[in-house]
């Protein structure tokens, strides 16, 4: 009952905001402040296209900006895949245009800095440690370390396939490789020490096809997404446990709509789909129409701010983002370009 | 048979290209497989479905000409009288009374119409196709940067499937993808072109915009060598052959193109890599005239090409593509008083290997294509012309990436003309075609051609038709994206041209259309690829102007084109009222070219629009205006055993960085030295 509400809720205020204009739609493109603690957003953009674009909203005045810094004349790049705030800069990893375009937030507003170029690699996450970047690269098999000040090579690291979600947590740096190469699969989800990154500590088989990871408390959830010749999608969960290197694993088999992103919320587990949250279960089963929202096209969700940030698409701009309070209750709509994929938080303060 | 001569009627007005004669009949209806030939039959050529030929080289100053064709009076003249006209008309034998209104305004226009004939390729003095056909109002090419990437042309802002490039005739258009890659046709092999918009459904699916007919090559046996820019070498031979009323010819070389060049990307300027072209090529020709007015015409092809993909700006590729085109074409026309058969047998293939090893990625296509098609047109009576061509096609492809698919289509056009006068004449076209598990699809179409003679109107044509364009294969089955769903795309066009009677250096012409598209196919992006979908209704319409001048004894000579084209996406959504990708709102060329004796001085500049490449919001991405410039000069030099050319020819002067697809730069500033050596 309270899906449909929210569902209603969301249909209900989508029109009233394409009637009215009342959905915060500012694309003023302008640079965007950074004197307040902020939520930036990546929109993937168009596969070949170079229009990626990353938005911000001012979580003190509610100001929403963008697209940030780059436009048409000067774009960001092809496929917007992650962003990293670390340090008082924003990195944004562009996959199709093999780079990592920084920008500084310390001044005030955002200001570029510079580019990584990766030719060919393919980049898809990053972790910063210490000052050193570790970007996962499906077209180096590995893992990319750079000085994130300086933004100079410094290694790359095999993982023996195409690494994919990089994080790090008390336990060490846990890398998922979702396949070995262009037509095999992966199972694996490795973890480094990020003191001496040379091989893996240890290495966790999960269900086949390891895209996200989503920390918690005791464990690591890890999202797992694979598909058959015919492009017919299968997933499933793992759950490792660091302390005790056991793996619990559900293979949800051929499944529709789901979406790699994992959010801990409220004290649950859920999986992003489509069209919803779904909970998931102790022995990580899910069930459709579990969960507590109901959306059409979810594409990404982060938890920030004890906010729920969904990416809606309908795979043409301008796409939305829902934010939500920790009840589910729908909090602002915001228009933004196509395929918002990634979330991140600048406090100024930190 | 009463020999006559100078009963030509000749129009005035000098040739777009001064090598291309024209043959109608009193009721200004194009003859075709009119034979023009020496007086011993050692040199001919036939004029094609238009009525228009281009003068083979092996007709000299001193030959007489005859011109015939059974139930017309046949004409004989000099060549060199020839060539000073662009137009000739025949008069039906015996004499009727309606055939003996001859006089015509010596300026006349005639006979141009929707038809532009491009100078030959050598005499453009051009390195490319995309910069050949710039000069054509409404004619774009697009391609992927570099030597070896994929080139498609298109006409009047529609889509490159929606042109249809014959040569000599035969269809080579790639069912697989429904294009036709200009560059798998070596420039060598090809001798001059020409475009007609308008009464084209007779050619079926994919020719709502236009039909590019290419000529092949005619040269005598000679040898020509060109080296330049980017690492471009290439060489290329030919060998003719006469006996009688035999002719036969080969032609072999290689290309070869580093195709490296700089571009710059952001802040970053850097080597576009990957951009090498390697191509071979065997072409032959054989063309026998038999007594009794009947003729055998094969045509064949192999290219090889090995070329790199550099991929996008943004990110670049390793990829690697082998590409073969073979075809191998034979018509044989039998002319009767009334009558004319004419049976066309093509076979075709088309072989492609991609490889990206970066991503692991390797995929072959191999497409057969097998066509055979009969014509009969018959004269009714002089003033009233029917024609029927029956036509089957089958074609099959085995694809690593759209499977095993196979398709045959059987068709069958029907038209007829009929002139009331000299000065008003009608024609009418209406084609079935049946295709295994597929609704039949029937086109029509007409066209009035009107010579007001008032004022400085010189020939009205007006043009209505409707086409349709079957989704291609990759289309329907490519994977990931192909969809199996998409519905066949049915385009409406009307269109009109006017000439304008001008003094007789010069030639004037505008075409106004108007195109409505149902369910448009266009690739779309979706998720993590590109998609072809159906656009309920958009719609095209444009101007486009073409002056072409002669002066000084065709001392100087030059043209000046343009066009403007709106084109409007009515899907509702947010594309709604856009226009469609890639159409240039406007496009304009100018050339100027000098003769001095020996020399001959070519210069241009072209104009392109900002071009709307990808829908996007809050704006849409599109690619900016672009001007370029391109220059050449040629040396010619009579000697004992032949004739020596030099040509240097510069493209792109200023060195422009600009992209004609989003994402693929064009080559900068480039210069080509060619050597060309031709027996006399």
């Amino acid at each position: 009952m309270n899906s449909i509400k929210n569902s209603m809720m969301i249909m209900l205020i989508l029109f009233v905001a394409a009637g009215c204009s009342i959905l915060d739609d500012n694309s003023d493109g302008g640079n965007g402040n950074t004197n307040n603690k902020t939520v930036f957003i990546l929109c993937e953009g168009e596969f070949g296209a170079p229009n990626a674009s990353v938005w911000s909203i001012d979580l003190i005045t509610d100001d929403h900006s963008g697209p940030l810094f780059w436009n048409a004349d000067n774009p960001l790049g092809d496929t917007g895949q992650s962003l990293k705030i670390h340090d008082d800069k924003l990195y944004v990893v562009v996959n199709n245009s093999h780079s990592v375009e920084v920008l500084n937030l310390g001044s005030g507003s955002l200001e570029y800095e510079g580019s990584l170029y990766v030719p060919n690699a393919s980049p898809r996450y990053l972790e910063i440690v210490e000052d050193k970047g570790y970007l996962t690269c499906w077209g180096l098999n590995g893992i990319l370390v750079f000085d994130a000040g300086s933004l100079t090579i410094l290694d790359t690291i095999g993982t023996g396939g195409w690494p994919e979600m990089i994080l790090n947590t008390r336990w060490g740096l846990f890398v998922t490789v979702p396949m070995q190469s262009y037509s095999d699969y992966s199972d694996k989800v490795l973890l480094f020490d990020p003191v001496n990154m040379n091989s893996p500590v240890d290495s966790f088989s999960v269900v086949t096809g390891p895209v996200s990871l989503l920390p918690s408390e005791n464990y690591i959830y890890v999202g797992s997404t694979y598909y058959d010749e015919n492009y017919n999608t299968y997933n499933g969960l793992s759950r490792i446990d660091p302390v005790n290197g056991t793996v619990l694993k559900n293979d949800h088999g051929l499944t529709f709509g789901h979406q790699k992103s994992l959010i801990e919320f409220n004290g649950s587990i859920y999986r992003l789909m489509n069209s919803g949250l779904v909970k998931v279960a102790e022995d990580l089963s899910v069930e459709q129409g579990s969960g507590p929202l109901s959306l059409q096209g979810g594409y990404s969700a982060k938890v920030l701010e004890s906010k729920l940030y969904i990416g809606l698409t309908d795979y043409n701009s301008p796409d939305t983002v829902a934010v939500y309070h920790n009840n589910f209750e729908l909090d602002t709509l915001y228009q933004v370009k196509a395929l918002p994929t990634d979330f991140g938080l600048y406090d100024p303060e930190l | 048979m009463i020999r006559v001569l100078f009963t030509l009627l000749l129009v005035a007005t000098p040739g777009l290209s001064q090598e291309t004669v024209r043959v109608v009949n009193t009721e200004d209806r194009p003859l075709p497989f009119v034979l023009f030939r020496t007086e011993n039959s050692e040199n001919w050529v036939i004029s094609d479905e238009f009525g228009m030929t281009e003068l083979p080289r092996e007709f000299s100053n001193n030959d007489s000409i005859i011109i015939e064709r059974l139930g017309y009076v046949t004409i004989w003249t000099s060549y060199s009288e020839l060539v000073e006209h662009s137009a000739i008309v025949m008069i039906p034998e015996p004499i009727h009374l309606a055939a003996i209104h001859i006089t015509r305004p010596k300026n006349d226009n005639k006979n141009r119409g929707n038809i532009v004939s491009l100078p030959t390729i050598e005499s453009t003095v051009t390195q490319s196709y995309k910069h050949y056909f710039s000069r054509v109002p409404g004619v774009s090419i697009k391609s992927y940067g570099g030597p070896g990437s994929v080139s498609t042309l298109s006409i009047n802002g529609g889509s490159s499937s929606n042109a249809k490039i014959l040569i000599d005739g035969f269809d080579l258009t790639n069912t697989q993808n429904g294009e036709m890659d200009l560059s798998q046709l070596p420039l060598p092999f090809i001798q001059s072109a020409r475009i007609v918009t308008g009464g084209l459904g007779l050619h079926g699916s994919g020719s709502t915009d236009g039909v590019v007919y290419l000529e092949p090559w005619w040269n005598r046996t000679g040898l020509t060598v060109s080296a330049g820019s980017y690492g471009h070498s290439s060489i290329a031979g030919m060998l003719l052959m006469k006996e009688s009323k035999r002719t036969a010819r080969i032609l072999a070389g290689i290309r070869r193109d580093g195709g490296d060049f700089p571009v710059e990307w952001k802040d970053r300027s850097f080597t576009r890599k990957n951009n090498d072209f390697y191509q071979e090529f065997v072409g032959f020709q054989y063309n026998h005239l038999f007594s009794g007015y009947s003729f055998l015409k094969i045509l064949s092809l192999i290219s090889d090409q090995e070329r790199g993909v550099p991929g996008t700006v943004w990110a670049p590729s390793t990829a690697r593509r082998n590409d073969r085109l073979m075809f191998t074409g034979a018509t044989v026309g039998i002319l009767r008083e009334r009558q004319l058969l004419h049976l066309k047998l093509l076979s075709k293939s088309s072989d492609e290997h991609y490889q990206d090893p970066w991503y692991g990625i390797e995929s072959k296509h191999k497409i057969k294509s097998h066509t055979i098609s009969l014509s009969q047109e018959i004269d009714l009576d002089w003033d009233l012309l029917i024609k029927n061509i029956f036509k089957i096609q089958k074609d099959e492809l085995n694809s690593s990436d759209a499977g095993n698919r196979s398709r045959t289509a059987g068709s069958n056009s029907f038209s007829l003309f009929y002139g009331f006068t000299d000065k008003l004449s009608v024609s009418g076209h209406n084609r079935i075609e049946v295709e295994q598990g597929a609704s039949p699809v029937i086109t029509w179409g007409g066209t009035i051609r009107y010579i007001p003679e008032v004022l400085a109107l010189g020939k009205l044509v007006i043009n209505m038709e409707n086409g349709y364009r079957r989704p291609s294969f990759n289309e329907l089955y490519w994977n990931p994206g192909g969809n199996p769903d998409l519905l066949p795309e049915n385009n409406s066009t009307i269109s009109g041209t006017i000439t304008l009677n001008t003094t007789g250096w010069s030639e004037i012409s505008f075409t106004g259309f108007y195109t409505h598209s149902k369910n448009l196919i266009q690739w779309l992006p979706y998720v993590y690829f590109w998609r072809p979908v159906n656009i309920s209704s958009a719609t095209r319409s444009g101007i486009k102007g073409l002056y072409k001048w002669e002066l000084f004894s065709r001392k100087l000579t030059g043209s000046l084109s343009a066009s403007h084209i709106i084109s409007k996406n009515h899907q509702n959504g947010p594309q709604d009222g856009k226009p469609l990708r890639y159409v240039p709102e406007f496009s304009g060329y100018f050339q100027v070219n000098l003769h001095l004796g020996r020399w001959m001085l070519t210069g241009d500049i072209q104009h392109t629009g900002r071009i709307l490449s990808n829908y996007d919001w809050p704006e849409d991405i599109y690619l900016p205006p672009v001007t370029t410039g391109n220059a050449g000069v040629t040396y010619t030099k009579d000697a004992r055993h032949g004739t020596w050319k030099t040509t240097l020819s510069i493209e792109n002067l200023a060195n422009v960085q600009y992209q004609s697809m989003l994402g693929y730069p064009e080559m900068g500033r480039s210069l080509k030295l060619t050597q060309k050596w031709e027996q006399k």
